[in-house]
């Protein structure tokens, strides 16, 4: 085991340990896993010096409190949760020197779902197919392959790095390190869509509808799906395919007319019509909806949502590059 | 003859992007081995000419999900996607106009003990009488044919296998069960599978395997892939317990 990171005294009852999620194992029909929100994890990872698709921890809206045996380099993305320290407020999207004995709690509610959290040197998990992302179906990966509950210490992946180091030394002399992140999508109510698989198979008004009013996240989503309520929506025919592929962000019509998006567990085919497919770029946005918020759906060219999202990582890769040099 | 030659050949129906980073090649509308032949051959064609970029396939009945990493692809195109869905298309090109080579193509054939006890097989009784078979014909019919592994899904390493014998077609239970027991062996419709983990389900249990679908300490953990022929061989109790100590 790796050097003790944080000690949970008090835990919300979904935050797991999620990297990138695991490739190859699709054809077994395993789900891709990993983060609902990659773009935080990279932006908490960057921010700690962590290679993008080291392990974090991703925590949904309940009190939790985290103790830090000992100094660490921390960052927060995304939302949902405020983490405060001593009834203050610490910043989201930036790099944290947390001192030893720290207690950080989460409990305050902000805009967002899921609050992604990274420690420099990687949270250690336990593998599974080669991802550290936990699979709750199968209880394997992350930690133990359960959610994190009261009692658990979390341990480092790696040692720190020279530059890590040097970064706590900065930190620890008492200068504050400013980034500037465009936080705007995790309030982002518009999901840039492109067509489905199965666009062409809803009637013509149903492909207007699409558009024209919000949805609205029900409770009964879940890591593996968003579900979605609003207009009806309809096929011209019968609402069944033979089960075929499908991926994070695929839009399926169920038989009973409702809408899921699928996410990060979901499964890796279906038989319902996709209807749409929820550009990459605005994964994350969708993945910060809670259960109650609207989402507005606005259709896009498959090259526009390419080109938004390389852009986006892109970006990231040069910023990468400028941070940690 | 002249349909069996033409069977050989690969025929896409259609070739489109699911995703930023996902392409998916259609070949046909409907369950047939013939159709999942084509579908293995482009996934074994796609694997052993892997481009820059390629990260996974998926294989399901008549369609081959290819997954890529657009970070890794550079192109004068317009799009990175069709940049790629033109790539797949010139490997399977490049391939579909010579007739397969079956003997690359020789499927993996599992033996799969199963005891079809009445502890095991909780559906035998209800779908005998749906079905107005006796139980002996029933586990007679499922034990009788070799099963295609058509693909794995809803739960990790699931096969889902067809096709079978018509008598045994039966409708899903009207609702599914919360929790049934890793390695049960169940049909609905015209397939069968079996359940690797304890999950819900819905399909009607006749039997249960001893072996494991999924164990994480063999080399490949997965029993079964796309591809894969099945047979069932019936197990008296005695002997599936016997197998579950060893």
């Amino acid at each position: 085991l790796g050097k003790e990171l944080i000690h949970i005294e008090q835990c919300g009852f979904l935050s797991t340990i999620q990297d990138e999620g695991r490739k190859g194992y699709l054809q077994y029909g395993v789900a891709k896993g990993g983060t609902m929100d990659h773009y935080s994890m990279q932006l908490a990872n960057l921010l700690t010096g962590n290679e993008f698709n080291a392990p974090v921890l991703e925590i949904t809206q309940s009190p939790h409190q985290f103790q830090f045996p000992a100094d660490a380099l921390v960052a927060f993305a995304g939302g949902g949760l405020q983490p405060v320290v001593n009834e203050k407020e610490l910043p989201l999207f930036q790099c944290l020197l947390i001192p030893k004995g720290t207690m950080i709690e989460l409990k305050k509610q902000i805009p967002g779902f899921r609050l992604y959290m990274a420690v420099a040197g990687g949270i250690e998990a336990e593998l599974f197919l080669n991802s550290s992302s936990t699979n709750l179906l199968v209880q394997a990966g992350g930690y133990k392959g359960r959610p994190l509950k009261k009692g658990d210490t979390l341990h480092q992946q790696q040692p720190i790095t020279s530059f890590q180091k040097n970064l706590m030394k900065v930190l620890q002399s008492g200068t504050e390190l400013q980034f500037h992140f465009n936080n705007d999508y995790i309030q982002q109510p518009t999901i840039r869509v492109i067509k489905g698989a199965e666009w062409n198979d809803l009637t013509h008004v149903s492909q207007q509808q699409l558009f024209q009013s919000p949805f609205s996240i029900t409770p009964q989503s879940s890591r593996m799906g968003i579900r979605l309520k609003g207009a009806a929506i309809t096929a011209n025919r019968p609402c069944d395919i033979i089960s075929s592929p499908v991926t994070q962000g695929t839009v399926q019509l169920t038989s009973s007319g409702e809408l899921i998006i699928l996410m990060a567990d979901a499964q890796t085919a279906g038989g319902y019509p996709r209807i749409l497919q929820v550009a990459a770029i605005d994964l994350p946005a969708l993945a910060q909806k809670k259960p109650g918020d609207a989402i507005q759906f606005q259709l896009v060219s498959l090259q526009e949502a390419e080109e938004a999202f390389m852009h986006q990582m892109k970006t990231l890769q040069m910023m990468k590059e400028m941070i940690q040099k | 003859l002249l349909l069996f030659v033409l069977s050989l050949f690969m025929v896409i129906e259609k070739i489109i992007s699911l995703s930023e980073s996902v392409v998916l090649i259609s070949f046909g509308n409907e369950i047939s081995l013939q159709l999942h032949e084509q579908v293995m051959q482009a996934k074994q064609l796609i694997e052993s000419n892997p481009f820059e970029g390629f990260v996974e396939t998926v294989p399901a009945y008549n369609s081959l999900a290819v997954c890529y990493n657009p970070l890794l692809i550079e192109t004068k195109q317009k799009t990175i996607s069709s940049a790629v869905e033109e790539t797949i298309t010139q490997i399977l090109n490049d391939h579909s106009n010579q007739p397969l080579n079956l003997s690359t193509f020789k499927p993996f054939l599992k033996v799969i003990p199963v005891c079809y006890d009445e502890e095991f097989g909780i559906d035998l009784e209800e779908l005998a009488a749906t079905l107005e078979l006796s139980v002996t014909e029933i586990i007679q019919l499922h034990v009788s044919k070799t099963y295609k592994v058509y693909m794995t899904g809803f739960t990790p390493g699931f096969p889902y296998m067809g096709i079978l014998n018509e008598r045994l077609v039966t409708k899903r239970r009207s609702s599914p069960r919360v929790k049934v027991e890793a390695g049960s062996v169940a049909i609905a419709g015209n397939q069968t599978g079996i359940y690797p983990f304890n999950t819900p389900g819905g399909w009607n249990i006749i039997g249960r395997t001893p072996l494991k679908l999924f164990d994480s300490s063999r080399p490949n953990p997965f029993l079964l892939k796309a591809g894969d022929e099945v047979r069932f061989e019936a197990i008296k109790k005695y002997e599936f317990e016997n197998w579950a100590r060893n």
